[in-house]
C-alpha cells in the first residue's frame, strides 16, 4: 500500500516536472521572442528571462533583438559626372517591431535578402545625383601638401557635407518600418574607380610627379646658378675695392712724398739740384762705363779755375790708351 | 572446433547459474550504477563551478536573463538550464588588421603574402581623386561585457570570417566594418601627401576618436585603445617610384644647392683675405714712402743748413768729391784734347774696357 502511494506521488511529479519543461521557455538577453499559437503570432516577449506557455498548443520562435550587420556586394555604377566606380556599403539595422517582422519577414536570413533589394538600389539612386567628389570627400576643408609645388588650387568642390550626405540620403532612401525594421546605419565602405579607370589614374599620377621631379631638377641649376653668379658679383666688386683701395693709399703715400719735397727742397731748389746732379753723376757713371773727357769740359775747367796745379799722375792725366800713340 | 563447442554450451548458462554465480551479477549491477550516479554527480559538480580567468569577466545568466558578473577566480553557479555563463576577455588587447595578415608574429615576424582582398581594402581614393595605398591596424579592449556580447549579434553565416573564435564575433566584425569607411572618410578628406607623409599622425588620431564614437552609438562596449598606421605608400610599384623620383630630386637640388653655397663659401672670404692684404701691402708702401722721405728731406735740410754756412767752399768740396767719386769707379776713361780733335774717329768704340785700368797704374 505504501509504496503504490510512493510510486503514484513519484509518477506525478514526474508529469508535473514534464509539464513546467514544456511550457516554460527562457528567453535571453539580447534576443526576443514570438509565441504561436497553431502558426498564428499572439504576443511577443521582450524582455529576458523566464516565461510561459501553452505546452503543445503554443510555439516559440526566437528573434535577434540586437544590432545585426549587413554587407553589400560591391557594385559597379556612374556618378553624375560620369565617372564608373565600385562602390561597397555596410549597413547595421535592428527588429524593431519583432510582431511585423515575423509576419512578413519571418527569419533574420530573410531580412538580409530585403536588405539586399533595397539598399543596393538606394545606393544607386543616390550615387547617380551627386559627382564623384561628393562620395569621396567630406568637406571643403583645404587640401594639405607636403610642398608648394603640389598644389594645384582649388580643385572641384564638394557640395554641402560630401560623403556623409551620400550617406544620410541613402538611408533615408530606405524605408523598412513597414518590415518592422530599422536601418540604423549606412556607411560607404569602400569606394574606388572600376580596374580600367585606375590604371589611367596611376599613370596620371606618374605624369604629375615627374612633372615635379623635372621641376625640381631645373629649380637646382636655377639656384645654382643664382649662388654662382652672385658669388662671381661679389668677388669682382671685392677685387674692385681692393685694387680702388689700394690704389688710393699708393697714390695718396705718393702725392705726400711730393708735397713734402716739394716743401723742403723748395727752401733752397738750387742746391737740391746741386745736390741731385753730382748724385745722377755718381749713379750713372762708374764700372763698365766708359768716360771720354775733353779738356774743354767743365771738369777741366773745374780744376783750372780753382787754381791749382794740374796733378799729372792723378787719374785725369794718366788715362787713355788712344792717347798714347 | 572449441569455439563450436562454445557456442553451443552458451544459451543454457544463465539458466544454470548457481546460487554464487547470481550474488556475483547482483553486486556487480549495483556497482555500475553507483559508478553512473557518481559520475553524474561529478558532472554535475562540474557544471556548478567555473574558473575566470584573470583577464576576463564572467557574466552569469538567470534564465536568459544577466544575474551578475564575477571577477577573475573560482565561482559556482546553478546548473542547466537554470544558469549559463559566458566569459569575456576583457583585459586582452586584441588587434584587427587591415590590408595585411600577420602569418606568424615573432622575432621576425612573417606576413601572409597580400591578396586581393587586402589591396580591396588598403587602396583607397584621396580628396585630390588620387589613389593611396593604407594598412593600419586597430587595438580594442572589451570595456562593457553585458554591452559586448548583447547590443550587437549576427548569425554565422553573416560574418566575414574575421576572429570567429570571440566569444560574440559580431563585434570584431562590426569594428572591422567601422574601421574601414572611417579610415576612407579621412583619407578621402586629405591629400595623397597628407595621407604618406604629414598627415599620418592626425589620420590615425582623428581614426581612433570616430571610431570609438561610431561604436558608441552602437554600445559596442568597447574601447579602442590605439589605431596605427602601417604603410602608406602609392599604389603600385611605378607610382611608387615616381614618386621616389621626386624625393631623389629634391634631394639633388639641395646637394647641388648645398655645393654651389660650398664654392661660394670657399671663395668669398679668400678673395676677402686678398683684399686685406693687398690693402695692407699698399699701407705698408705708404709708410715706408713717407719715411724715407722725410728721411731724405731731412738729410737735405740738415745738409742745406751747414751748406748755408760756407756755400762756396762746400759746393766746390762736393762737386771735387763726386768726380773723385766717379772717375775713380768708371772702367775706361779717355781724355781728348781739343787741339788734336781728329784722333777721335780712330778710337775704336767697339773695343770693351779691359781688366787692366790705367787707373790702377796711374794712381799715386
Amino acid at each position: 500500500m505504501k509504496t503504490w502511494i510512493a510510486s503514484f506521488l513519484l509518477i506525478l511529479v514526474l508529469a508535473a516536472a514534464a509539464v513546467l519543461y514544456l511550457a516554460a521557455f527562457t528567453v535571453e538577453e539580447g534576443k526576443q521572442a514570438i509565441v504561436t499559437q497553431f502558426g498564428r503570432a499572439i504576443r511577443t516577449v521582450e524582455d529576458a528571462g523566464l516565461h510561459f506557455k501553452t505546452p503543445m498548443v503554443q510555439e516559440v520562435h526566437y528573434l535577434e533583438k540586437r544590432l545585426l550587420p549587413w554587407d553589400g556586394a560591391p557594385e559597379s555604377m556612374q556618378t553624375r559626372d560620369k565617372k564608373r566606380i565600385d562602390i561597397d556599403v555596410w549597413a547595421r539595422w535592428r527588429i524593431v517591431d519583432p510582431m511585423k517582422f515575423f509576419i512578413k519577414v519571418r527569419t533574420e536570413q530573410r531580412g538580409q535578402q530585403i536588405l539586399d533589394e533595397l539598399v543596393d538600389s538606394a545606393v544607386r539612386d543616390v550615387v547617380a545625383r551627386h559627382k564623384l567628389i561628393d562620395v569621396v570627400r567630406k568637406s571643403n576643408a583645404e587640401l594639405i601638401y607636403e610642398t608648394d609645388e603640389l598644389e594645384r588650387g582649388p580643385g572641384e568642390t564638394v557640395t554641402g557635407r560630401g560623403r556623409e550626405d551620400v550617406e544620410d540620403e541613402i538611408l533615408a532612401g530606405v524605408d523598412l518600418a513597414e518590415y518592422g525594421i530599422e536601418l540604423t546605419k549606412i556607411r560607404i565602405k569602400r569606394v574606388n574607380y572600376v580596374e580600367s579607370v585606375r590604371q589611367a589614374v596611376y599613370e596620371r599620377m606618374i605624369s604629375e610627379r615627374e612633372r615635379i621631379a623635372r621641376l625640381y631638377d631645373s629649380e637646382a641649376i636655377e639656384e645654382q646658378n643664382r649662388i654662382l653668379g652672385q658669388t662671381q658679383k661679389e668677388l669682382d666688386k671685392i677685387e674692385g675695392e681692393m685694387e680702388m683701395e689700394s690704389a688710393e693709399i699708393r697714390g695718396k703715400a705718393d702725392a705726400q712724398v711730393i708735397q713734402l719735397t716739394a716743401e723742403a727742397y723748395g727752401r733752397s731748389p738750387e742746391f737740391y739740384e746741386f745736390l741731385r746732379r753730382l748724385e745722377v753723376f755718381k749713379n750713372t757713371l762708374g764700372g763698365q762705363s766708359r768716360l771720354v773727357l775733353s779738356t774743354e769740359s767743365e771738369l777741366f775747367q773745374l780744376l783750372k779755375d780753382s787754381g791749382d796745379p794740374p796733378r799729372q799722375d792723378a787719374p785725369y792725366s794718366t788715362t787713355s790708351r788712344s792717347r798714347e800713340p | 572446433m572449441a569455439s563450436f563447442d562454445d557456442f553451443g554450451q552458451r544459451p543454457n548458462r544463465p539458466f544454470n547459474m548457481d546460487d554464487s554465480q547470481w550474488r556475483q551479477a547482483v553486486k556487480w549491477s549495483w556497482l555500475t550504477l553507483l559508478g553512473i550516479i557518481a559520475l553524474g554527480a561529478l558532472f554535475f559538480v562540474a557544471s556548478i563551478f567555473y574558473r575566470v580567468d584573470a583577464s576576463e569577466e564572467g557574466v552569469v545568466l538567470r534564465f536568459g536573463k544577466l544575474h551578475e558578473t564575477t571577477q577573475p577566480g573560482l565561482h559556482w553557479k546553478l546548473p542547466w538550464p537554470i544558469d549559463t555563463v559566458y566569459k569575456v576577455p576583457v583585459q586582452r588587447i586584441q588587434t584587427l588588421e587591415f590590408g595585411f595578415e600577420t602569418e606568424e608574429p615573432g622575432r621576425t615576424t612573417r606576413y601572409a603574402p597580400r591578396d586581393a582582398e587586402h589591396m580591396a581594402i588598403s587602396e583607397m581614393l584621396t580628396g585630390d581623386l588620387n589613389l593611396g595605398h593604407v594598412e593600419w591596424i586597430v587595438q580594442y579592449r572589451v570595456s562593457d561585457p553585458m554591452h559586448y556580447l548583447f547590443r550587437i549579434g549576427a548569425a554565422q553565416s553573416d560574418l566575414s570570417g574575421i576572429a570567429l573564435n570571440d566569444v560574440n564575433p559580431a563585434v570584431p566584425d562590426t569594428i572591422q566594418d567601422v574601421s574601414e569607411s572611417v579610415m576612407r572618410k579621412l583619407v578621402g578628406d586629405a591629400s595623397i601627401d597628407y595621407v604618406l607623409t604629414i598627415g599620418r599622425d592626425q589620420i590615425a588620431k582623428d581614426a581612433q576618436q570616430m571610431i570609438q564614437e561610431e561604436l558608441d552609438g552602437f554600445e559596442a562596449g568597447v574601447d579602442i585603445v590605439t589605431v596605427k598606421l602601417q604603410t602608406t605608400s602609392p599604389p603600385t610599384a611605378p607610382v611608387q617610384e615616381a614618386f621616389q623620383e621626386v624625393n631623389r630630386a629634391r634631394q639633388k637640388k639641395e646637394t647641388v644647392v648645398n655645393q654651389a653655397r660650398g664654392e661660394r663659401n670657399a671663395k668669398i672670404p679668400a678673395a676677402r683675405g686678398a683684399k686685406d692684404k693687398m690693402i695692407a701691402e699698399a699701407e705698408g708702401y705708404q709708410d715706408r714712402v713717407v719715411l724715407e722721405t722725410t728721411g731724405k728731406i731731412n738729410a737735405f735740410l740738415a745738409q742745406l743748413a751747414e751748406y748755408e754756412k760756407a756755400p762756396d767752399i762746400t759746393r766746390k768740396r762736393l762737386y771735387l768729391d763726386a768726380i773723385e767719386d766717379v772717375l775713380a769707379s768708371v772702367g775706361s776713361k779717355t781724355i781728348i784734347d781739343e787741339s788734336v780733335r781728329g784722333v777721335l774717329p780712330m778710337m775704336n768704340l767697339d773695343q770693351s774696357p779691359d781688366g787692366t785700368p790705367s787707373a790702377e797704374g796711374g794712381r799715386p
